[in-house]
């Protein structure tokens, strides 16, 4: 924009219009996939809209975190169960036989997972004993893990990937050949954040970070 | 055309309403950040509110866009674009754009977005509650 606006002199008559949202889904995809936003040069500012909006994982991992119990939040982690008694977006799809399955097979592992000292050894035991359960998968795995770890006080230290996160890394360049990333491979604005946070943002801009990239590769 | 100054933006702000006069405009709690729902439930819930634009532009005429972007997803929902004429290179174009019952599905953080010529150029933030 130039600054010098001295030339101008006077205002004309005000015109007055409707902003019609745009009810055509195709068009909005196409508008959002072309038209480049401030994050399109510095995808910084969508960790500063993570950051200051209102994350549902924060509240989930302190619900998770005041459960009176372990063997309270390895049930309601399996289930997964919220703090108002829904199930999470992410488990929607997955049927209760499932969730109740991998509820029991987790309550008679709780001594094993009592005794994690660390996030990644709390995964290996949680993915080795699910994975006989039909129809859970690796978000699963990590959703359910990250909730336990969470009542347990520890954290990833990398970040794990699964489908979405999976597509939001390689939005960015990165290298998803292995099932984590190290912190240190990522760009210094997303550093900022913790692992799970990393994971979660990952997760939720894919499309806009995907998005991005292609408008600015045309 | 070659040798036009890029636009000047002079004003981008939200309120609640807009009163037109003959000589004059009255904008309603100018500056407006927060909007709270006050329906049951409380989402999605559809809201009104306005963006009054001073734009000097060298050029006879700009597409003027508006968009409504999620912050938990960068996903936005654009208006269509409105055409602006500036009657006069010279005056600055004054323009109220109403919002009408925009739907907001959830709370949060939105930015209301200001796209001219399909370019982005100011956002501001809208926090949305139940």
């Amino acid at each position: 924009m130039a600054a010098n606006c001295n030339e101008t002199r006077g205002i004309g008559p005000l015109q007055v219009f409707d902003a019609v949202i745009i009810d055509d889904p195709a068009e909005q995809e196409r508008l959002n996939r072309t038209r480049l936003g401030p994050e399109v040069r510095n995808p910084a500012i969508l960790v500063r809209y993570y950051r200051d909006s209102k994350r549902p994982i924060r509240k989930e991992l302190e619900w998770f975190a005041n459960h009176p119990s372990l063997e309270s939040a390895i049930g309601d982690a399996a289930m997964s169960i919220d703090g108002e008694g829904k199930r999470f977006s992410h488990q929607h799809r997955l049927k209760r036989a499932v969730l109740e399955s991998a509820r029991k097979k987790l309550i008679s592992s709780a001594a094993r997972l009592e005794k994690c000292t660390t996030f990644e050894e709390l995964h290996g035991i949680v993915e080795s004993v699910l994975k006989s359960v039909e129809g859970a998968g690796e978000l699963f795995f990590y959703d359910v893990s990250l909730r336990i770890g969470s009542y347990k006080g520890i954290f990833p230290l990398k970040v794990f990937l699964h489908a979405g996160t999976r597509k939001g890394a390689k939005a960015l360049g990165l290298s998803t050949q292995l099932s984590w990333l190290d912190m240190i491979s990522l760009p210094d604005w997303l550093q900022e954040l913790q692992p799970y946070e990393v994971e979660d943002f990952l997760c939720l801009y894919k499309d806009r970070l995907t998005s991005s990239k292609s408008a600015s590769a045309s | 055309m070659p040798g036009l100054r890029e636009p000047i933006i002079k004003a981008f702000v939200l309120c609640e309403d807009v009163r037109q006069y003959s000589d004059k405009a009255d904008l309603f709690g100018a500056g407006v950040g927060l909007i709270r729902s006050g329906s049951t439930p409380a989402f999605p819930f559809k809201h009104t509110f306005w963006a009054y634009l001073l734009i000097a532009d060298e050029k006879p005429e700009g597409q003027v866009q508006l968009a409504l972007m999620r912050a938990d997803s960068g996903r936005r929902y654009f208006s269509r674009e409105i055409t602006m004429r500036h009657a006069d290179p010279l005056r600055t174009t004054q323009f109220a754009i109403r919002i009408f019952n925009f739907e907001f599905p959830e709370p949060g953080m939105y930015f209301v977005e200001l796209w001219y010529d399909g370019q982005w150029l100011l956002d501001h933030l809208l926090m949305v509650e139940g």
